[in-house]
């Protein structure tokens, strides 16, 4: 089959994508209710006990890094399977893991209430006090790897499919065509691109993740284990890493796939992409192997590099998506509509993000901000502007009708788009305003000369649950008439 | 690396023969030295778990090659059972408990030196290729993990896992599952990294996909 | 037959019928380790050993030791003593390590056995099983050592000849090592009133033995 033809028809299974979009946004929109209910406690205008904070802290971490890689794995899902044939029962089996995973979390949170956050660092879990009962924090262990083993068929179903029509991930990635003699017409499109680089080091996380997890429980069930605390930390450390990351290397193929529909023009594999795309899997493979290796003793040097890369590791796929999206925008009739308004604010908001990132990671600056509201400022930047923003975009567009793709933008549409925005920019800004005065992050109370900014974010966030609880809700409408016709 | 050896691709039947009644020859000297051996390989858990019990599966990986030159007619269901039964013998002898009793047990040694080249040598030196990829896959990402698990677990908890074995020969072993980790992990990513020979741009081609 | 082929020729997933064969081998596997590792609860040769002592109270015959005033007294056998239970840990005295933790460990659970009033009914021995080694002096100094005065607990050493009848009713596994002497296991053998060993503990584990205790 040739291109033309392959990105005409949609995916086969684009029934099951629905419905993890829908699934997502549902839980995405939950997650922030939880989130408001923090931030408002922080700010004193609720009364709530600090182990239930932290146990709603443990849920909307591991929620929502959950909810973003799986809206994410839906995203690559159905537009790799324009170019590739992906096999449907895998995709169910990755869907059923993980949901079963969210109902082991659950059940530890709030039914054992584990409250050891969601880095479940070690020893944290198996030290609570108190606070809660051993099987809890198994409980969510388990769940990580129900959620962990749904993710390696996801990405077994799809290295195969990938190695399968382009014979190695060296084609796939492009090699061919920056290391050998291809001409760039023969480069893979994007959506493959990015497919392979993000298989290739999400796995790698994945079972890296997984052998942490494990020791974990071993040590759970067996005290007598100790855990060397340093690794546990350097592993803990790179998985989560590696798969919130990867979260947004998936959901960024939507604006890969969907801007050329507003543009006309194709987004073409340039070299340029491909060795952005390569150089990520450079820095993100090549970087913490090395860090992770130093077993027993962790120069602070080295903590400190690993840390500088791993934030820089962003910025030259960062630079071709923007700066391409930049220049296919410009010049070009683009019908703004709220799925495309969306993508495009999406990719704004992942660019934003990474600047106060690259400020954290640098050496001197990182000792004062570490563990400052900075740092939730600037990932609640590119999580919820770049990655919730590039799945909402996606999930608007996926239900627009044809009667919307002539009209653009509704008035509703609007203040959709104006709520999310402006709710989300507040909403992190005062978290980065915080963080330049020294709040403390993950603390359940706060002193009163902080409330200010607790309350304004509070605000802030609630524009940001109506705009995300109606778009789910327009979403579920617009997926029920898209069937009944 | 096992599965590999003596699979004689474009030989003719002349050829395979003979290949397959050398590879039962070398089976069998390799057996004989394993057997004369056995103490002396297994006074260290390193050598015992890495020297010996995988140059057993090689030995039953042999004697399978050698019988059944051709392989065997098998579906890919029934392989996928096959390679599921290799994985639980495999989990077995990874078991302490089993490594000690074999050492004490006169018994459990007949069963390790019988039950490691039946089921996991020649289980997976039969069904590995015919096994499905998604397991496959499934299996080498898990088998990567474990070994992690076992190399932390390893160099560094305190517990004596085995009462045969010193703490120190313990820890050595850690360090050695991390290094197969390793080496394993490039073995067997970097073939998915380069395209084969017989690639054309239409696809794959499975015009000599004999199986 | 090259990987590219492999891969273009299968991958499919079939029906019920394909899984069968799998899942059956999965069930029977499971089913399998399942009792070779008691449910799970015996990974090691020493968890093995303890659930069945727990479970079966083997019959100790009687060794007779040698204490650290060099009079004899006797465990095991049939014949019953005048306490109801006997802790034995083993040891060696010119062991750096792990002894000096457990002679810690095993002077706190003393120190809760006398509070609690147990003992006139429970028996604390040390007992180094390296007799040419450990001389009398030798297990008197480290008996200084630990405080370890007699009353309840005592510092004692097995006679040269019933090293290996110790070694097998005990289930002692001892080791030469290259740079310590000895590695051991080191655990708190349990002998109820009959001479039977009844259970065996870690050595930092006093929680536990000390609540056998209080409730025999
Ligand atoms: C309206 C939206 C949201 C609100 C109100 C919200 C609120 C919060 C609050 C109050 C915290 C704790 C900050 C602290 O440490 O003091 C937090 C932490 C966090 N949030 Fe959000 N959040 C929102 C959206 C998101 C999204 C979309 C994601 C990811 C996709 C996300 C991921 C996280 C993570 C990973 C943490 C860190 C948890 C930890 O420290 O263990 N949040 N959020
Ligand atoms: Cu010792």
């Amino acid at each position: 089959m040739s291109q033309a033809e392959n990105t005409k028809h949609l995916t086969p299974q684009a029934g099951l994508v629905k419905l993890t979009m829908l699934i997502s946004g549902a839980v995405f929109a939950l997650m922030m209710l939880i989130g408001v209910v923090m931030r408002a406690s922080q700010g004193g205008l609720l009364d709530m006990e600090p182990d239930l904070f932290y146990q709603l802290l443990t849920t909307h971490g591991a929620g929502m890094v959950g909810t973003a890689g799986l809206s994410g794995a839906g995203i690559m899902w159905y537009f790799l399977g324009r170019h590739v044939n992906l096999s449907a029962k895998m995709y169910i089996g990755f869907l059923a893991l993980f949901l079963i995973g969210v109902v082991f979390i659950l059940v530890s949170t709030f039914v054992g209430h584990f409250g050891g956050m969601w880095t479940f660092l070690y020893p944290l879990p198996a030290m609570s006090a108190g606070a809660w009962e051993p099987w809890a924090a198994a409980a969510f262990m388990l769940g990580y790897v129900f959620i962990g083993v749904g993710f390696l068929l996801y990405y077994l179903a799809v290295g195969v499919a990938i190695i399968k029509k382009y014979g190695g991930l060296g084609r796939a990635l492009g090699w061919h065509v920056v290391f050998g003699k291809a001409d760039v017409t023969e480069a893979p499109p994007p959506t493959v691109i990015a497919a392979a680089a993000v298989t290739i080091f999400n796995t790698l996380g994945i079972v890296v993740g997984a052998a942490v997890l494990v020791a974990s429980l071993v040590n759970l069930l067996v005290p007598g284990f100790v855990v060397d605390a340093l690794l546990a930390k350097n592993m803990i450390f790179f998985f989560g890493h590696v798969f919130i990351n990867a979260s947004i290397y998936m959901a960024v193929i939507a604006v890969y796939e969907l801007i050329p529909e507003y543009t006309g023009k194709k987004w073409k594999s340039s070299k340029a992409f491909i060795l952005a795309w390569s150089a990520i899997l450079l820095f993100v493979i090549a970087v913490y192997p090395h860090h992770l290796l130093q077993d027993m003793v962790m120069p602070a040097w080295m903590l400190v590099m690993g840390q500088i890369i791993s934030y820089l590791s962003g910025v030259p796929l960062l630079a071709v998506t923007a700066f391409s999206m930049c220049v296919y925008l410009h010049g070009s009739k683009f019908k703004w509509d709220l799925a495309s308004s969306l993508l495009v604010l999406a990719v704004a908001g992942w660019s934003i993000g990474a600047i106060p990132a690259i400020i954290d990671g640098m050496v001197v600056v990182n000792q004062v901000m570490h563990n400052t509201q900075w740092v939730p400022g600037h990932f609640h930047i590119y999580l919820l502007i770049g990655e919730v923003g590039m799945s909402f975009g996606f999930m608007a567009w996926l239900v627009k009708s044809k009667s919307q793709k002539q009209s653009g933008m509704g008035a509703m549409d609007k203040l959709l788009l104006t709520s999310f925005a402006a709710g989300g920019a507040g909403f992190t800004l005062m978290f980065l305003v915080s963080g330049a005065l020294s709040v403390p992050r993950r603390w359940a109370v706060h002193m009163p000369e902080w409330f200010l900014q607790d309350r304004l974010a509070t605000i802030f966030a609630l524009l940001v649950v109506f705009s995300i609880l109606t778009q789910v809700i327009r979403y579920a409408t617009g997926l029920s008439r898209n069937t009944a016709k | 690396m096992i599965l590999t050896a003596f699979s004689p691709r474009s030989a003719n039947h002349k050829v395979r023969t003979r290949y397959g009644i050398l590879a039962i020859i070398s089976a069998c000297i390799l057996l004989l030295i394993l057997v004369v051996f056995r103490r002396a390989l297994e006074a260290t858990p390193a050598t015992h778990m890495v020297l010996l019990l995988p140059a057993l599966a090689y030995v039953g990986a042999l004697f399978a090659k050698g019988m059944l030159p051709n392989g065997v007619n098998i579906s890919e269901a029934n392989a996928n059972a096959v390679t599921c039964a290799s994985v639980w013998a495999i989990f077995f002898w990874m078991l302490p408990r089993y490594i000690d009793a074999s050492l004490v047990s006169p018994w459990v040694d007949l069963l390790k030196f019988t039950s490691i080249p039946i089921i996991i040598g020649g289980g997976l030196a039969l069904s590995w290729r015919k096994t499905n990829p998604y397991l496959r896959g499934f299996l080498q990402a898990n088998a990567l993990s474990m070994l992690g698990v076992l190399a932390f677990l390893y160099t560094y908890a305190p517990v004596r896992i085995c009462n045969s074995y010193l703490v120190s020969d313990q820890k050595a072993l850690g360090g050695i599952f991390l290094g197969i980790a390793a080496a394993l992990s490039i073995y067997w990513c970097l073939p998915l990294f380069l395209c084969p020979k017989n690639f054309n741009k239409k696809g794959l081609s499975t015009n000599n996909a004999i199986t | 037959m090259t990987r590219a082929a492999r891969l273009g020729g299968r991958g499919g997933l079939g029906g019920a019928a394909y899984f069968l064969p799998s899942l059956l081998t999965v069930l029977l596997g499971f089913a399998g380790i399942w009792l070779a590792t008691n449910g799970l609860q015996a990974l090691t040769d020493e968890s093995a050993k303890r659930l069945r002592i727990k479970r079966e109270h083997p019959q100790l015959p009687a060794f007779v030791l040698q204490n650290m005033n060099g009079q004899e007294i006797t465990i095991g056998g049939t014949l019953g003593q005048n306490t109801s239970v006997t802790l034995v840990e083993f040891i060696y005295t010119t062991c750096p390590t792990i002894c000096k933790t457990a002679g810690s460990s095993y002077g706190q659970l003393r120190d809760r056995v006398e509070q609690a009033g147990l003992a006139p009914t429970v028996r604390m021995l040390s007992v180094s099983f390296d007799p040419q080694n450990d001389t009398i002096e030798n297990l008197k100094s480290y008996a200084e050592l630990h405080k370890a005065a007699g009353d309840i607990w005592t510092i004692a050493r097995i006679n040269a000849v019933d090293i290996e009848r110790i070694k097998r009713n005990f289930g002692l596994r001892i080791l030469e090592d290259e740079i310590w002497g000895y590695q051991h296991n080191t655990a708190i053998h349990m002998i109820n009133a009959n001479g039977q060993l009844s259970d065996i503990y870690d050595i930092d584990d006093i929680d536990s033995v000390f609540a056998a205790l209080s409730k025999s």
